[in-house]
């Protein structure tokens, strides 16, 4: 069981490629492998209400999480009361802890 | 204690690429880890002299009577960060993407690297990450 760090740093509309690569973080949390998606500078948009329903089916993954960096919430006005409920806002510290964990096999997007 | 080695590809104000390297560098330091920023393509840009210490002045901060306002440049920034970081920071160059974007002069406190070395520190780190691929 591997683990990884997927840092999405867009919006899904950006592109069909933001979309893609959250689907590789899901297809690789189905085959049984850890996945912390860190959502940075935009990706931090598709972690609110308007994505809910498509958040909740990546949460509802087995050892799947979702994290949301504070200071690009910060930056676009967005309060942590609107993320989807599960995924965390989190400080750069956070993306460093993870980053630095045992096995751990990060992407950045 | 880790050494952690960063990629970095891109030119600066495309995205706030710039602005999460710098809070990544930032607290990798605060931690006590070693980091090693590896700046390729356009971000070579970052660091050359000829941006000087400050940003061009913003006429509608005049206007607004802030005479007075400065910013730091991104080569201020990240010499004053490998200042503060007491030895556990190198920022890294690529010679070649410098050179082919007429960025060959550097700040003093940053190391120019020729392009094969990246792939030396990139496996001599405890944990290493690319950002900004596209």
């Amino acid at each position: 069981m591997g683990r990884y760090l997927m840092i999405e740093s867009r919006s899904l509309w950006e592109g069909n490629d933001v979309r893609n690569f959250i689907e590789t973080a899901a297809a690789l949390s189905d085959r049984g492998d850890r996945i912390d998606l860190f959502l940075i500078q935009n990706g931090v948009l598709n972690a609110t209400s308007r994505s809910e329903q498509y958040v909740k089916t990546l949460l509802a993954r087995n050892g799947f999480r979702i994290w949301a960096d504070d200071f690009s919430l910060a930056s676009r006005g967005v309060p942590a009361a609107e993320l989807v409920a599960g995924v965390r806002e989190a400080p750069i510290a956070r993306l460093l802890e993870l980053l630095m964990t045992e096995g751990c096999k990060p992407v950045w997007h | 204690m880790a050494l952690i080695f960063v990629g970095v590809m891109g030119a600066p104000y495309e995205s706030e690429l710039c602005t999460t390297v710098l809070r990544f560098a930032q607290e990798a330091i605060t931690r006590g880890d070693y980091l090693q920023v590896w700046t390729c393509g356009g971000a070579t840009s970052l660091t050359v002299k000829a941006l000087g210490d400050t940003k061009p002045r913003n006429p509608i901060e005049i206007v607004n009577g802030k005479d007075d306002a400065r910013y730091p440049s991104t080569a201020a920034l990240v010499r004053d960060l490998i200042g503060s970081a007491q030895g556990r920071l190198e920022w890294l160059v690529c010679r070649h993407c410098m050179e082919e974007r007429g960025c060959t002069e550097q700040i003093d406190a940053v190391k120019v690297q020729p392009p094969f070395k990246f792939v030396q520190h990139m496996n001599r780190a405890d944990r290493s990450l690319v950002l900004g691929m596209k």
